[in-house]
Protein backbone atom coordinates (compact mmCIF):
# COMPACT_ATOMS: atom_id res chain seq x y z
CA UNK A 1 0.00 0.00 0.00
CA UNK A 2 1.43 3.31 -1.08
CA UNK A 3 1.32 5.98 1.58
CA UNK A 4 1.80 9.67 1.08
CA UNK A 5 3.40 11.59 3.91
CA UNK A 6 1.42 14.75 4.32
CA UNK A 7 2.89 18.11 3.52
CA UNK A 8 1.95 21.21 5.48
CA UNK A 9 -1.23 22.61 3.97
CA UNK A 10 -4.55 24.00 5.06
CA UNK A 11 -6.71 21.28 3.49
CA UNK A 12 -6.44 18.66 6.18
CA UNK A 13 -9.95 18.63 7.56
CA UNK A 14 -10.53 19.28 11.24
CA UNK A 15 -7.39 17.49 12.41
CA UNK A 16 -4.47 19.70 11.41
CA UNK A 17 -2.45 18.54 14.38
CA UNK A 18 -2.43 14.97 13.08
CA UNK A 19 -0.03 15.90 10.35
CA UNK A 20 2.39 18.07 12.25
CA UNK A 21 2.94 16.71 15.73
CA UNK A 22 5.24 18.85 17.88
CA UNK A 23 8.72 17.40 17.94
CA UNK A 24 9.28 18.21 21.61
CA UNK A 25 6.82 18.40 24.50
CA UNK A 26 6.55 21.83 26.16
CA UNK A 27 9.18 22.38 28.83
CA UNK A 28 8.51 23.74 32.27
CA UNK A 29 11.11 26.51 32.14
CA UNK A 30 9.43 27.92 29.06
CA UNK A 31 6.38 28.77 31.15
CA UNK A 32 8.11 31.92 32.35
CA UNK A 33 8.04 33.37 28.86
CA UNK A 34 4.39 32.57 28.19
CA UNK A 35 1.42 34.81 28.72
CA UNK A 36 -1.51 33.90 30.93
CA UNK A 37 -3.68 32.47 28.15
CA UNK A 38 -0.90 30.23 26.84
CA UNK A 39 -0.34 28.88 30.35
CA UNK A 40 -4.07 28.13 30.66
CA UNK A 41 -3.92 26.26 27.36
CA UNK A 42 -0.94 24.23 28.54
CA UNK A 43 -2.66 23.45 31.84
CA UNK A 44 -5.70 22.16 30.00
CA UNK A 45 -3.66 19.63 28.04
CA UNK A 46 -3.52 16.40 29.99
CA UNK A 47 -0.06 14.94 30.13
CA UNK A 48 -1.16 11.41 31.03
CA UNK A 49 -2.87 8.74 28.94
CA UNK A 50 -6.55 8.08 29.45
CA UNK A 51 -7.99 4.58 29.34
CA UNK A 52 -9.41 5.00 25.84
CA UNK A 53 -6.23 6.61 24.54
CA UNK A 54 -4.11 3.79 25.91
CA UNK A 55 -6.39 1.22 24.24
CA UNK A 56 -6.11 3.06 20.92
CA UNK A 57 -2.33 3.25 21.13
CA UNK A 58 -2.18 -0.49 21.83
CA UNK A 59 -4.50 -1.18 18.89
CA UNK A 60 -2.35 0.97 16.58
CA UNK A 61 0.76 -0.87 17.75
CA UNK A 62 -0.97 -4.22 17.20
CA UNK A 63 -2.09 -3.31 13.66
CA UNK A 64 1.29 -1.95 12.62
CA UNK A 65 1.24 -0.78 9.00
CA UNK A 66 -2.51 -1.31 8.61
CA UNK A 67 -3.66 0.97 11.42
CA UNK A 68 -6.48 3.19 10.19
CA UNK A 69 -9.89 4.07 11.60
CA UNK A 70 -11.90 0.95 10.70
CA UNK A 71 -9.56 -1.81 12.01
CA UNK A 72 -8.74 0.26 15.11
CA UNK A 73 -12.45 0.55 15.90
CA UNK A 74 -12.99 -3.17 15.18
CA UNK A 75 -10.22 -4.21 17.59
CA UNK A 76 -11.63 -1.97 20.30
CA UNK A 77 -15.13 -3.36 19.71
CA UNK A 78 -13.86 -6.94 19.89
CA UNK A 79 -12.04 -6.38 23.17
CA UNK A 80 -14.53 -4.08 24.85
CA UNK A 81 -17.58 -6.00 23.65
CA UNK A 82 -19.54 -2.92 22.65
CA UNK A 83 -19.98 -0.50 19.77
CA UNK A 84 -17.23 2.09 19.30
CA UNK A 85 -17.75 5.43 17.61
CA UNK A 86 -15.20 5.98 14.85
CA UNK A 87 -15.54 9.71 15.52
CA UNK A 88 -14.37 9.23 19.10
CA UNK A 89 -11.41 7.19 17.83
CA UNK A 90 -10.43 10.09 15.54
CA UNK A 91 -10.98 12.61 18.34
CA UNK A 92 -8.67 10.66 20.66
CA UNK A 93 -6.08 10.30 17.90
CA UNK A 94 -6.26 14.05 17.31
CA UNK A 95 -5.59 14.72 21.00
CA UNK A 96 -2.65 12.32 20.98
CA UNK A 97 -1.29 13.79 17.74
CA UNK A 98 -1.28 17.24 19.36
CA UNK A 99 0.83 15.75 22.16
CA UNK A 100 3.17 14.14 19.64
CA UNK A 101 2.22 10.57 20.56
CA UNK A 102 1.00 9.54 17.09
CA UNK A 103 1.55 10.68 13.53
CA UNK A 104 -0.43 9.96 10.39
CA UNK A 105 -0.13 9.65 6.62
CA UNK A 106 -2.68 9.37 3.82
CA UNK A 107 -3.08 6.32 1.59
CA UNK A 108 -4.59 6.23 -1.88
CA UNK A 109 -8.31 6.94 -2.42
CA UNK A 110 -10.32 3.79 -3.17
CA UNK A 111 -13.77 3.42 -4.79
CA UNK A 112 -15.13 1.18 -2.01
CA UNK A 113 -14.59 4.09 0.37
CA UNK A 114 -16.42 6.55 -1.87
CA UNK A 115 -13.13 7.86 -3.25
CA UNK A 116 -11.83 8.81 0.20
CA UNK A 117 -8.27 8.01 1.23
CA UNK A 118 -7.40 6.02 4.32
CA UNK A 119 -5.49 7.79 7.08
CA UNK A 120 -2.84 5.51 8.53
CA UNK A 121 -1.61 6.11 12.05
CA UNK A 122 1.77 5.36 13.58
CA UNK A 123 2.84 5.52 17.21
CA UNK A 124 5.81 7.85 17.64
CA UNK A 125 8.76 7.23 19.95
CA UNK A 126 7.21 9.56 22.51
CA UNK A 127 3.97 7.57 22.26
CA UNK A 128 5.79 4.30 22.78
CA UNK A 129 7.55 5.71 25.86
CA UNK A 130 4.20 6.86 27.20
CA UNK A 131 2.69 3.39 26.71
CA UNK A 132 5.56 1.74 28.59
CA UNK A 133 5.40 4.29 31.36
CA UNK A 134 1.64 3.86 31.75
CA UNK A 135 2.00 0.07 31.81
CA UNK A 136 4.71 0.36 34.47
CA UNK A 137 2.55 2.57 36.65
CA UNK A 138 -0.54 0.40 36.21
CA UNK A 139 1.37 -2.82 36.92
CA UNK A 140 2.92 -1.39 40.03
CA UNK A 141 -0.48 -0.16 41.23
CA UNK A 142 -2.09 -3.56 40.57
CA UNK A 143 0.69 -5.34 42.46
CA UNK A 144 -0.07 -3.28 45.54
CA UNK A 145 -3.63 -4.61 45.80
CA UNK A 146 -3.28 -7.88 47.73
CA UNK A 147 -6.85 -7.86 49.01
CA UNK A 148 -8.27 -7.50 45.51
CA UNK A 149 -5.98 -10.26 44.21
CA UNK A 150 -7.24 -12.66 46.90
CA UNK A 151 -10.85 -11.75 46.22
CA UNK A 152 -10.54 -12.32 42.46
CA UNK A 153 -8.64 -15.58 43.05
CA UNK B 1 -32.18 0.95 1.21
CA UNK B 2 -29.33 0.40 -1.21
CA UNK B 3 -26.54 -1.40 0.66
CA UNK B 4 -23.95 0.38 -1.49
CA UNK B 5 -25.16 3.86 -0.69
CA UNK B 6 -25.21 5.11 2.87
CA UNK B 7 -28.18 7.26 3.96
CA UNK B 8 -27.94 10.62 2.27
CA UNK B 9 -29.05 12.88 5.14
CA UNK B 10 -26.31 11.90 7.63
CA UNK B 11 -23.77 11.94 4.78
CA UNK B 12 -24.81 15.49 3.91
CA UNK B 13 -24.71 16.47 7.59
CA UNK B 14 -21.20 15.06 7.92
CA UNK B 15 -20.01 17.03 4.91
CA UNK B 16 -21.66 20.34 5.70
CA UNK B 17 -22.52 20.55 9.38
CA UNK B 18 -19.43 19.25 11.17
CA UNK B 19 -17.95 22.15 13.17
CA UNK B 20 -14.49 22.94 11.85
CA UNK B 21 -15.04 20.83 8.72
CA UNK B 22 -15.19 17.07 8.42
CA UNK B 23 -12.29 14.73 7.78
CA UNK B 24 -12.66 12.89 4.42
CA UNK B 25 -10.78 9.90 5.86
CA UNK B 26 -13.32 9.58 8.64
CA UNK B 27 -16.17 9.75 6.13
CA UNK B 28 -14.40 7.11 4.06
CA UNK B 29 -14.12 4.86 7.13
CA UNK B 30 -17.86 5.17 7.76
CA UNK B 31 -18.68 4.38 4.11
CA UNK B 32 -16.34 1.37 4.14
CA UNK B 33 -17.96 0.01 7.29
CA UNK B 34 -21.46 0.61 5.93
CA UNK B 35 -20.64 -1.27 2.71
CA UNK B 36 -19.24 -4.13 4.71
CA UNK B 37 -22.69 -4.79 6.17
CA UNK B 38 -23.44 -2.25 8.87
CA UNK B 39 -27.03 -1.01 9.18
CA UNK B 40 -28.40 2.43 8.35
CA UNK B 41 -29.11 2.95 12.05
CA UNK B 42 -25.44 2.30 12.80
CA UNK B 43 -24.46 4.88 10.16
CA UNK B 44 -26.85 7.44 11.63
CA UNK B 45 -25.46 6.86 15.15
CA UNK B 46 -21.90 7.24 13.95
CA UNK B 47 -22.68 10.43 12.01
CA UNK B 48 -24.47 12.00 14.98
CA UNK B 49 -21.56 11.03 17.24
CA UNK B 50 -19.12 12.73 14.85
CA UNK B 51 -21.24 15.90 14.87
CA UNK B 52 -21.53 15.88 18.67
CA UNK B 53 -17.79 15.34 19.09
CA UNK B 54 -17.12 18.15 16.61
CA UNK B 55 -19.31 20.50 18.66
CA UNK B 56 -17.55 19.46 21.88
CA UNK B 57 -14.14 20.00 20.27
CA UNK B 58 -15.24 23.43 19.08
CA UNK B 59 -16.46 24.36 22.55
CA UNK B 60 -13.25 23.07 24.13
CA UNK B 61 -11.18 25.14 21.71
CA UNK B 62 -13.18 28.23 22.67
CA UNK B 63 -13.39 27.64 26.41
CA UNK B 64 -11.71 30.98 27.18
CA UNK B 65 -14.35 32.82 25.15
CA UNK B 66 -17.13 30.88 26.87
CA UNK B 67 -15.78 31.64 30.35
CA UNK B 68 -15.20 35.30 29.61
CA UNK B 69 -18.61 35.64 27.92
CA UNK B 70 -20.35 34.10 30.95
CA UNK B 71 -18.46 36.40 33.34
CA UNK B 72 -18.96 39.57 31.31
CA UNK B 73 -22.65 38.96 30.66
CA UNK B 74 -23.21 38.58 34.41
CA UNK B 75 -22.23 42.25 34.74
CA UNK B 76 -24.70 43.39 32.06
CA UNK B 77 -27.68 44.23 34.34
CA UNK B 78 -25.42 46.44 36.49
CA UNK B 79 -24.14 48.29 33.47
CA UNK B 80 -27.63 48.75 32.05
CA UNK B 81 -28.76 50.10 35.44
CA UNK B 82 -25.97 52.70 35.34
CA UNK B 83 -26.75 53.60 31.74
CA UNK B 84 -30.44 53.94 32.53
CA UNK B 85 -29.69 56.22 35.51
CA UNK B 86 -27.44 58.36 33.35
CA UNK B 87 -30.02 58.65 30.55
CA UNK B 88 -32.78 59.42 33.02
CA UNK B 89 -30.79 62.19 34.67
CA UNK B 90 -29.81 63.64 31.32
CA UNK B 91 -33.47 63.58 30.24
CA UNK B 92 -34.59 65.28 33.43
CA UNK B 93 -31.93 67.93 33.07
CA UNK B 94 -33.11 68.62 29.53
CA UNK B 95 -29.88 67.43 27.95
CA UNK B 96 -31.58 64.91 25.72
CA UNK B 97 -32.64 66.27 22.36
CA UNK B 98 -36.28 67.02 22.01
CA UNK B 99 -36.98 66.38 18.36
CA UNK B 100 -40.13 65.83 16.38
CA UNK B 101 -41.23 62.38 15.34
CA UNK B 102 -39.66 60.28 13.73
CA UNK B 103 -36.31 61.71 14.91
CA UNK B 104 -37.37 61.43 18.52
CA UNK B 105 -38.05 57.73 18.03
CA UNK B 106 -34.67 57.28 16.32
CA UNK B 107 -32.87 59.10 19.13
CA UNK B 108 -34.77 57.08 21.69
CA UNK B 109 -33.84 53.81 19.95
CA UNK B 110 -30.21 54.84 19.62
CA UNK B 111 -30.09 55.70 23.31
CA UNK B 112 -31.60 52.30 24.10
CA UNK B 113 -29.16 50.30 21.99
CA UNK B 114 -25.96 52.31 22.46
CA UNK B 115 -25.21 51.24 26.06
CA UNK B 116 -25.60 47.58 25.12
CA UNK B 117 -23.32 47.88 22.11
CA UNK B 118 -20.74 49.79 24.15
CA UNK B 119 -20.85 47.01 26.73
CA UNK B 120 -20.32 44.27 24.12
CA UNK B 121 -17.44 46.10 22.44
CA UNK B 122 -15.86 46.96 25.79
CA UNK B 123 -15.96 43.23 26.57
CA UNK B 124 -14.19 42.52 23.27
CA UNK B 125 -11.47 45.06 24.03
CA UNK B 126 -10.96 43.77 27.56
CA UNK B 127 -10.72 40.21 26.26
CA UNK B 128 -8.36 40.97 23.38
CA UNK B 129 -6.22 43.82 24.77
CA UNK B 130 -4.08 41.79 27.23
CA UNK B 131 -3.14 39.47 24.40
CA UNK B 132 -1.74 42.20 22.17
CA UNK B 133 2.03 42.22 22.20
CA UNK B 134 2.04 39.09 24.30
CA UNK B 135 3.02 36.58 21.67
CA UNK B 136 -0.45 36.36 20.18
CA UNK B 137 -1.36 37.64 16.77
CA UNK B 138 -4.70 39.41 16.49
CA UNK B 139 -6.00 39.68 12.94
CA UNK B 140 -7.57 43.11 12.63
CA UNK B 141 -9.85 42.34 9.62
CA UNK B 142 -11.22 39.41 11.58
CA UNK B 143 -11.77 41.63 14.63
CA UNK B 144 -13.49 44.21 12.41
CA UNK B 145 -15.85 41.57 11.06
CA UNK B 146 -16.57 40.45 14.61
CA UNK B 147 -17.39 44.02 15.67
CA UNK B 148 -19.91 44.38 12.84
CA UNK B 149 -21.35 40.90 13.37
CA UNK B 150 -21.77 41.45 17.12
CA UNK B 151 -23.58 44.75 16.44
CA UNK B 152 -25.96 43.04 14.02
CA UNK B 153 -26.63 40.17 16.41
CA UNK B 154 -27.18 42.59 19.28
CA UNK B 155 -29.59 44.75 17.30
CA UNK B 156 -31.59 41.72 16.14
CA UNK B 157 -31.77 40.22 19.64
CA UNK B 158 -32.49 43.53 21.35
CA UNK B 159 -35.13 44.46 18.78
CA UNK B 160 -36.81 41.11 19.27
CA UNK B 161 -36.71 41.59 23.04
CA UNK B 162 -38.36 45.00 22.72
CA UNK B 163 -41.40 43.30 21.21
CA UNK B 164 -41.64 40.64 23.91
CA UNK B 165 -43.58 42.97 26.26
CA UNK B 166 -46.31 43.29 23.64
CA UNK B 167 -47.24 39.75 24.55
CA UNK B 168 -47.87 40.85 28.13
CA UNK B 169 -49.83 44.10 27.90
CA UNK B 170 -50.72 45.99 31.04
CA UNK B 171 -52.75 49.18 31.26
CA UNK B 172 -51.91 52.45 32.89
CA UNK B 173 -48.16 52.11 33.22
CA UNK B 174 -46.15 55.30 33.08
CA UNK B 175 -44.05 56.15 30.08
CA UNK B 176 -41.21 58.48 29.38
CA UNK B 177 -42.96 61.14 27.37
CA UNK B 178 -39.78 62.55 25.85
CA UNK B 179 -40.19 60.05 23.08
CA UNK B 180 -43.43 59.27 21.26
CA UNK B 181 -45.53 58.11 24.18
CA UNK B 182 -47.74 55.73 22.29
CA UNK B 183 -44.88 53.89 20.63
CA UNK B 184 -42.95 53.43 23.86
CA UNK B 185 -45.98 52.63 25.96
CA UNK B 186 -46.05 48.89 25.16
CA UNK B 187 -42.56 48.44 26.57
CA UNK B 188 -43.34 50.28 29.77
CA UNK B 189 -45.05 47.43 31.62
CA UNK B 190 -41.82 45.51 31.46
CA UNK B 191 -39.54 48.41 32.21
CA UNK B 192 -41.56 49.82 35.06
CA UNK B 193 -41.73 46.78 37.40
CA UNK B 194 -37.94 46.73 37.56
CA UNK B 195 -37.79 50.31 38.83
CA UNK B 196 -41.06 51.00 40.56
CA UNK B 197 -42.23 49.17 43.63
CA UNK B 198 -45.83 48.40 44.41
CA UNK B 199 -45.64 50.63 47.46
CA UNK B 200 -44.04 53.58 45.68
CA UNK B 201 -45.53 56.97 46.22
CA UNK B 202 -46.82 58.60 43.04
CA UNK B 203 -47.00 62.38 42.63
CA UNK B 204 -48.40 63.96 39.47
CA UNK B 205 -47.56 67.61 38.73
CA UNK B 206 -47.40 69.91 35.70
CA UNK B 207 -44.35 71.79 34.47
CA UNK B 208 -44.15 75.15 32.72
CA UNK B 209 -44.36 73.62 29.27
CA UNK B 210 -47.72 72.10 30.16
CA UNK B 211 -46.32 68.58 30.34
CA UNK B 212 -47.44 66.15 32.99
CA UNK B 213 -44.64 65.15 35.33
CA UNK B 214 -45.08 61.91 37.24
CA UNK B 215 -42.78 61.23 40.19
CA UNK B 216 -42.55 57.57 41.11
CA UNK B 217 -40.05 56.70 43.81
CA UNK B 218 -36.82 58.38 42.67
CA UNK B 219 -37.82 58.45 39.00
CA UNK B 220 -39.53 61.15 37.02
CA UNK B 221 -41.63 60.48 33.94
CA UNK B 222 -42.54 63.39 31.72
CA UNK B 223 -45.58 62.95 29.49
CA UNK B 224 -46.60 65.42 26.76
CA UNK B 225 -50.06 66.95 27.07
CA UNK B 226 -51.31 65.29 23.89
CA UNK B 227 -50.57 61.82 25.24
CA UNK B 228 -53.74 59.95 26.20
CA UNK B 229 -52.13 58.37 29.24
CA UNK B 230 -52.39 61.09 31.96
CA UNK B 231 -56.14 61.22 31.52
CA UNK B 232 -56.38 57.66 32.75
CA UNK B 233 -56.26 56.75 36.45
CA UNK B 234 -52.69 55.87 37.34
CA UNK B 235 -52.11 52.21 38.05
CA UNK B 236 -49.10 50.45 39.44
CA UNK B 237 -48.14 46.90 38.75
CA UNK B 238 -49.08 45.02 41.93
CA UNK B 239 -46.75 42.17 41.01
CA UNK B 240 -43.73 44.44 40.94
CA UNK B 241 -41.03 43.72 43.51
CA UNK B 242 -41.40 45.76 46.70
CA UNK B 243 -37.71 46.62 46.78
CA UNK B 244 -36.42 47.33 43.28
CA UNK B 245 -32.65 47.37 42.75
CA UNK B 246 -31.19 50.70 43.78
CA UNK B 247 -27.53 50.06 42.98
CA UNK B 248 -25.65 48.42 40.09
CA UNK B 249 -24.65 45.59 42.40
CA UNK B 250 -28.29 44.95 43.35
CA UNK B 251 -29.19 44.98 39.65
CA UNK B 252 -26.49 42.39 38.95
CA UNK B 253 -27.81 40.14 41.71
CA UNK B 254 -31.41 40.49 40.60
CA UNK B 255 -33.00 37.12 39.79
CA UNK B 256 -35.90 36.57 37.42
CA UNK B 257 -36.58 35.87 33.79
CA UNK B 258 -35.91 39.36 32.46
CA UNK B 259 -32.38 39.80 33.90
CA UNK B 260 -31.59 36.26 32.77
CA UNK B 261 -32.82 37.06 29.28
CA UNK B 262 -30.66 40.19 29.31
CA UNK B 263 -27.59 38.22 30.37
CA UNK B 264 -28.28 35.56 27.74
CA UNK B 265 -28.53 38.24 25.02
CA UNK B 266 -25.15 39.69 25.96
CA UNK B 267 -23.62 36.23 26.30
CA UNK B 268 -24.68 35.30 22.76
CA UNK B 269 -23.45 38.63 21.35
CA UNK B 270 -20.07 38.21 23.02
CA UNK B 271 -19.74 34.68 21.71
CA UNK B 272 -20.49 35.89 18.18
CA UNK B 273 -17.97 38.69 18.67
CA UNK B 274 -15.18 36.61 20.15
CA UNK B 275 -15.61 33.28 18.35
CA UNK B 276 -13.85 34.30 15.17
CA UNK B 277 -11.56 36.95 16.62
CA UNK B 278 -9.71 34.38 18.69
CA UNK B 279 -6.01 35.26 18.62
CA UNK B 280 -3.54 32.67 17.48
CA UNK B 281 -1.22 31.33 20.13
CA UNK B 282 2.44 30.51 19.58
CA UNK B 283 1.58 26.83 19.42
CA UNK B 284 -1.12 27.32 16.79
CA UNK B 285 1.29 29.34 14.67
CA UNK B 286 4.12 26.84 15.07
Amino acid sequence: MKKKPLARSSNHGPFPSLQNPPSHPPQKNKLRNLDFFSIVELMADRSYLGEFELMILLAVLQLGEEAYGVPIARILEAHRGRDVSIGSVYAALERMASKGLVSSSLGDPTPERGGKAKRYFQVTDAGLRQVHETRKVLTSLWQQLPALKRRSA
Amino acid sequence: MNPDHPPSIPTWMLEHCTPGGSDPSLRGDLIEEFRSGRSAAWYWRQALAVLALGCLRDLRNHRRELLFGAFWSMLAPGWLFLASEFTQRAANAGHIWQLAWPWSALCSSALSFAPGLIFVWAGMIIFLAPQWGNGRRIRLPRVGRSVVLSALVFLVLAASLVWVPLLFPAAGSPVDGRGPALSIAPTAPFIVPKNVGATSKVVVTHNKQGEVVVHIANRIFVVPPDSPWPKQPFQLDRNAPAHPPATPLAAMEEPGAWPLLTRLTFFLCLLFALWKSQPESRRQRA
